[in-house]
Parts: C-alpha cells; structure tokens; sequence
C-alpha cells in the first residue's frame, strides 16, 4: 500500500468529460494525484500502468460498462473501487458491488462526499504492528494485511481484510451493520446497509469452507454480525 | 344472466337487509332473471291458451253429445207415440178399466226399455170417453216435472215433439241432467193423451266428464312439456349471455384478458364475437396508453437521471466556488451563494421528480417493520427544531396513550410528518403547531395543525397536487418543490392509510395522516378528527410565554380539541 508520504493516486474513469475534469480539479485541490480515462477499455489498459490507490468508476459507460470493468479489475487487484451511479432503484448498485466495488457513491454528491468516500478508502495507514489474530481456523496478520488459514494465504481486498479483522479484534462482539459501515466504511451517517451484506457475502464466499452456512463469520438475526467459532 | 345490481346502483343498501326486504325484493318481477322471466310468462300463457283450447274442445263435444242423444231420443219418442197409438187403437169400445190396465201396461212396458237407456214415461189422458187416470213407468215424481208451461206447448202442439232439458233428482239426492220429451197422441175413438217420457242423460254427462278429465290431463301434460321446453329455451339464450356477462364482470374486475367462448353464427354468438372484439380493442387501447405512460414515466426517470451527471459537475463547482468565497469580490460571493443554494434546490426538486415517476411507474416498493409511531413522531420533531426555533414557533406535541406501534415504512413515514411539519411551520405564520397522536386496533393517526393563512376546504382538496400552490403570489420561503405533499400522499396510499387536509381560511389547515396498524388492511375511521375547530385566541393564550421553538409535551397546552373517533370518508381532501 501507497504510503502517505506519496500522494493517493485516482483513477477516474467517466465518459463525461465536464465531471471527470470537475473530479479532477476537486481531488488535486484535496492532495491526490489524479488520472483520468474516458472509458473502461482504455480504463483496464492504464490500470497496471498507473497502480492507482483507488478506481472512482461510473457505471454508466460506453461500450463495456461499468460493472464488467468492476468484474475485469477484481480479478488481477483489490484496489479500492468507488462507484459513481445516477441510479439508486435499479439492480446496478446491487450487482456493482458484488462485482466487487467496495463502495458507492450517488449523482448528485458533495465533494466534501467524495473526499470522505476516497479517504476512507485510502486511509489505512497503521502504525506498524506485530498484531496476530485469529478468527476461527484462520490467522490474521495485520501488519502484513495477510490471512492464512493453515499456512496458506487467502487473497482479500483491503476492504474484506478491514471487516473481517473488525470483527476478529471484539470476536465476542455483535456488530450492526451500522456499526461496520461506520467502522469499516467510514460513514458517519446510516448509510445503505446492502453495502455491509453484499461485502459479508463476498468475504465469506473467501473464506468459509462451507459459504452457505457460515462459521467464521456469523450472522445474528435481526442485528449483525460476529466473530464465529470456526467449523 | 343475473339481474343482480352492481354496488354502484344501490350504494345506500345494507349489507345485512332485513328478510322482508329479501322476499319483497324476490317478489319483484324486475329483479328476476330473465331465464325466470321467460319461463314464468311461458307458463302463464300456455295455460291460457290451454283453458281456451279446453273450454273449447269441452263445449263442443258437449254440444255434439247433447244433440245426438237429443235426436235418437226425439226418435224415439216418435216410435213410442205410434205404439202407443196402435195399442189403444185395439180397444175400441172398451171399458175405462180395461183401457187403464192396456195403458199400464203399455207404460210399464215401455218405460225401463230404450236402447239401454234409462227411460221414464207418463201418459196424462187429456180428453177420454171414459175416467182414465194418468199413469207413470216410476213413482209419481214424474209428474212433477211436467209443468204447466210445458203441458201448454205439448197441447199447442199437437203433432209436435216438445223437448226440454232439466236436471231430474234421482234416488239417492243427487241432480242429473236428463231430456223431457212430450207430445199427445189422438186415438181416434179412444181419446187424447199426452205422453211423456224422461230420458237420463246421464251417461252422456260421464262420457262428458271422462272427456274433460282427458282434456285436463292432456293441457297438464302439455303444461309441463311447454314448462320444460321454455327452461330450455330459456337455458340456450341465457347460457351464453350469462357466460358474457360474466366475461364482463371479470373485465370488469380488471382482467382484461376475459373472453368468451363463442360457437356458431346466430345472434348469441354476434353478442360474444362483439364482446371479445370490445375486449380485444380495449385491451389494445389499454396496452397502448399503458406503453404511452411507461414511456413518459420513464422519460421522467430517464431525464432526472441524465440531469444527474451535469448537476453534479455544477454543484461540485459551485462548492469550489463557495469554499474560497473570501477571496472573491463582494458581488460574486453573494453569486455563488445564490448558485449553491438554487443547485441544491434543483437537487432536490430532481430527486422528488424521480420519487413521483417511481410511484407513477408503480416502482416504490414498502420496506415496512415494526415502528413505534410516537417515537418517529418524535424525532421529526427533533429534525425540523431547529426550523421551528428560528421562525418562533412552539410545537406542542400531544402524544395518545397506549401503544402506537405499526408496521410501516420508517423512512416514508419520517419523510410524511417532514414535510407535514415543515409545511405547517412555514404556512403556520410563527403561530404554534399542534402535533397529536391517537391509535385504536387497526390505525394509528397524526394530526398536524396550524394556525396560520388556513385554506380553504375546497384548495383542501387540491393540496395534493402537484405543484399547486394555494395563492400563486404567495412566495415559497422554505424552498419547497411543490411535490412534496404529493409525495407524501403517495407514501401513505403506499401503505394504504389516507393523507387528508382541511383547513379554515385564515384560521388555519389541519393535515391528518391515518395508516393501517398493518399495511394493507383496510381502513375504515381514523383515531383522531380531521375538520376540528381553530382557536387561535386560546391556542396563543397557552403558548405566549414561550415564543421560541421550545418542545413542550404535554397535554394541557392546547384547549382539548374533540379527539373523538370519526369515521370519515378517505375521499376527504385526498387524491389517489
């Protein structure tokens, strides 16, 4: 991870080229580097050029669209990715984040907003730590944002690594999602809770041996989740 | 078909009539089905001209049995009178004893004969040498019915036959219908004497009797068969109508998909073919203007998002703008303040555009749980303060007893008493706001009233609106869209309760919201009363000594406004 000594570096990727120039302007002004590609193609070609710290996508996208460009990214990275979506109704925010963007943000949005949402992004730059936990059968380096289970590494977004390490450090603690999404996500208001569900799923689908019946990390009905026992 | 009416017809009709209203209602020949009608006027008909064709047949055969019997018997008579004539004509000159046994025995003799008929006869001497007596084949009782009238005729008439129908009483009491027949016979030497003979028709009369049974029994059977021929006819006309109308009752229930089944070319299946083809056209035009509407919703939808994108552009410059507004000249700061308040303000209208084309597309969605009414009562309140404190206004909220507790859509009901309440603020010209609460077992209800500009009851009705505006020059200060109390009237047909208004010009508005303890169920009154009195006097007298936003909870702020359950009708002051 970028240490804070080099500027965030943004990539913006928007078809309208009035906003992405407006993001720009707003974001340099805030401290970060900032890059811009008009659509996902051309998005995916510069990602590994630029190693940005965080993607700020639209959804809405000539040719590939947003959630596939989503889809492409995950696959080689855990880079943070923001949405950008002028659509809150529809399937597109649920399927956007289970194509594995950590967050989203909707049309229109304060600036203060978006430099909230990038933050906490982009934020987590701990003090060095040997903190070792556990949370069922798996071991959790946070120093090395590592988690292994039996010695062997199970690759996770920062994102996922963030909850599952919440969780791990109060393992006798139900968390709301209000809770995580203030923890984790960084909202100081409520905020929309499928966020918190869409996450849990995808980290379980990492790392539970049975991801239909979760046991590291469990839901409890009608308030949160917590730390399981493992198996 | 049924004649049933629809609701519509007789909206005052009890559900519950009374049983004389039921049998009075079934008494009436324009409520019954036509299958009904058809058979019942069969019926009445048919038998009409059945007792025509009866009385006719009957008359006749009468008339031909009479008139037959009548001419043997005036034949007989005839052949009588000769005998008769010839075996007093043997005794000339004889002695009145031996004519009287000669006439006995004549008589005797021919009374009891006669085709097997039962036949009487009397011979009465009229003008004899010697001292006759009259004689009669049976008891005395025949003379009886020989009546002067009919001796006079007999005598005019000599030669003639007279003949008259009477009723003979026989032995054991009972009349029977029998034929006096007379005429006078002259023997030449041996005097006159007239003869008179009474034949039974009493065989006749059964043989009458017999017919008429025949008759009776036929016109019964015939009866039936018409009865039974006018069901069916009656079953072939109604059946498919009956299948139509009901065709059309499910339409008319909303399935635009009914049709009926059509078999043939007469008239019935026209009736069928034209309904499917009204369907058919109706379906089409409903489909048409169904696709008209979803394409202007979506329009809507598709424009409130396309104006997303550059409104975001605009507003990030503008908070650009406005972060380094001390280093802009004095003109232009206050330019930028004008543009990041009016952005927001069109933000804000957007994003109720799009509330108002998801409830037109029927898109929104109840996303209803188990709320305590009073405390989401109480945190709007906690919300719009601030706005009360700075327009000096007191919000007295009187909370009902008992459990307000409904399951309802949390953030649809905060945005309801929002809007409501920063409605009365801003209309309520600094006055207090009244805000109570009631439940009963089906609804809980909030009442929002102001003392302010009022409206009248009829802009009542069109609050709902949207972008209605009670006085067009009035200016908006709070920067309302003009859809927000359409909004709202959306979210609480959502959960089918009502939004209602009233209100009093220049006295004040009242805005009851009544919900359903349970979304969906119907509602019939709501807890607390829509159209309650305005006393503004007292309303000031109970707050003037704390003119500031202070909450106070309590209930004795306010003079007791009549709280009574009412039953009103949701079409008060609502659209849906």
């Amino acid at each position: 991870m970028t240490s804070m000594t080099t500027p965030s570096r943004i990539l913006v990727v928007d078809d309208d080229q009035a906003i992405a120039e407006m993001v720009g302007i707003v974001l340099r002004g805030k401290g970060f580097e900032v890059a811009t590609s008009p659509d996902g193609a051309s998005a995916l070609e510069a990602f590994p050029r630029l190693r940005p710290d965080l993607v700020l996508l639209d959804l809405m996208l000539p040719g590939m669209d947003g959630i596939e460009v989503c889809r492409r990214l995950r696959r080689e990275s855990g880079v943070p990715i923001l949405m950008l979506t002028a659509r809150t109704d529809t399937a597109d925010v649920v399927e956007g984040l289970e194509a594995g963007a950590d967050d989203y943000l909707t049309k229109p949005f304060e600036p203060e907003e978006l430099v909230a949402r990038i933050k906490a992004r982009v934020r987590r730059v701990e003090p060095a730590t040997t903190e070792q936990l556990s949370i069922g059968d798996l071991t959790i380096d946070v120093d090395g944002h590592e988690v292994r289970r039996d010695g062997e590494l199970i690759p996770l977004t920062p994102l996922e690594f963030d909850l599952l390490t919440q969780l791990a450090r109060k393992p006798w603690q139900v968390y709301t999602r209000d809770v995580l999404l203030r923890d984790v996500w960084g909202y100081r208001h409520s905020a929309d809770t499928r966020l918190v569900n869409v996450h849990v799923q995808r980290l379980r689908s990492k790392i539970e041996q049975d991801p239909e019946n979760p046991s590291i990390v469990v839901t409890v009905r009608g308030v949160g989740y917590r730390a399981g026992s493992g198996s | 078909m049924s004649t049933e009416e629809g609701p519509a017809a007789e909206p005052d009709a009890p559900p519950s009539a009374g049983r004389w209203e039921r049998v009075q209602r079934a008494a009436d020949p324009r409520r019954w089905s036509l299958a009904l009608r058809v058979v019942v006027v069969a019926t009445l008909l048919s038998t009409l001209a059945l007792l025509a064709v009866g009385a006719y047949l009957s008359t006749v055969i009468a008339d031909g049995l009479y008139e037959q019997r009548r001419d043997r018997v005036l034949e007989e008579t005839v052949e009588v009178r000769d005998d008769l004539g010839e075996s007093l004509a043997q005794l000339p000159g004889s002695t009145s004893t031996q004519q009287q046994d000669a006439v006995r025995a004549f008589v005797q003799s021919t009374g009891g004969q006669g085709g097997g008929d039962r036949r009487e006869v009397a011979l009465v001497p009229v003008e004899t040498t010697g001292t006759l007596f009259p004689v009669a084949s049976s008891d005395r009782t025949l003379f009886d019915e020989v009546d002067d009238e009919f001796a006079a005729a007999v005598a005019e008439q000599p030669d003639a036959v007279s003949w008259r129908s009477i009723g003979r009483e026989g032995p054991d009491g009972r009349t029977s219908p029998a034929l006096l027949v007379g005429t006078r016979v002259v023997v030449p030497g041996a005097g006159s004497y007239d003869l008179y003979l009474i034949y039974s028709l009493q065989e006749e009369q059964e043989t009458l009797g017999f017919v008429q049974r025949v008759i009776l029994g036929g016109g019964l059977v015939l009866l039936s068969i018409i009865v039974g021929i006018a069901i069916v006819i009656a079953r072939m006309v109604t059946t498919p109508l009956k299948r139509a109308a009901h065709a059309a009752e499910r339409m008319a229930g909303g399935d635009l998909s009914s049709r009926v089944e059509v078999a043939g070319a007469d008239e019935l299946a026209r009736v069928g073919e034209s309904f499917n083809d009204m369907a058919r056209s109706l379906a089409q035009k409903v489909d048409d203007l169904t696709e008209l509407s979803y394409v202007q919703q979506r329009f809507v939808s598709d424009v409130s998002h396309e104006l997303r994108t550059p409104l975001t552009t605009i507003r990030m410059a503008s908070s650009v703008l406005d972060a380094r507004r001390e280093d802009l000249p004095g003109e232009l700061q206050r330019t930028t303040e004008l543009l990041a308040a009016q952005v927001e303000r069109f933000e804000v209208l957007l994003a109720d555009l799009l509330e108002i084309s998801r409830f037109d597309a029927g898109a929104a969605e109840l996303e209803a749980m188990r709320e305590d009414m009073d405390a989401l009562v109480e945190r709007a309140i906690e919300d719009v303060r601030p706005l009360a404190g700075a327009r000096g206004c007191l919000l007295d909220v009187r909370l009902g007893d008992g459990s307000a507790t409904a399951v309802v859509d949390a953030r649809r009901v905060d945005r309801i008493l929002r809007n409501l309440l920063t409605n009365a603020i801003e209309h309520g010209a600094g006055g207090p706001v009244l805000v109570q609460t009631a439940s009963d077992e089906d609804a809980v209800a909030v009442v929002v009233q102001d003392f302010g500009h009022g409206i009248s009851p009829e802009d009542a009705r069109r609050v709902f609106d949207r972008f209605w505006r009670a006085d067009p020059s009035r200016a908006r200060t709070l920067g309302g869209t003009g859809l927000g109390l359409s909004i709202s009237v959306s979210d609480a047909h959502l959960h089918g309760g009502w939004l209602q208004a009233w209100g009093q010009e220049g006295e004040g508005a009242v805005f009851r919201l009544t919900l359903p303890r349970r979304p969906g169920t119907e509602l019939v009154r709501s807890p607390l009363r829509l159209e309650r009195p305005f006393d503004r006097e007292r309303a000031d007298a109970a707050v003037s000594s704390t003119p500031t936003g202070e909450i106070r909870i309590g209930p004795d702020l306010l003079p007791v406004l009549d709280a009574d359950p009412v039953e009103d009708a949701p079409s008060e002051g609502e659209r849906r």
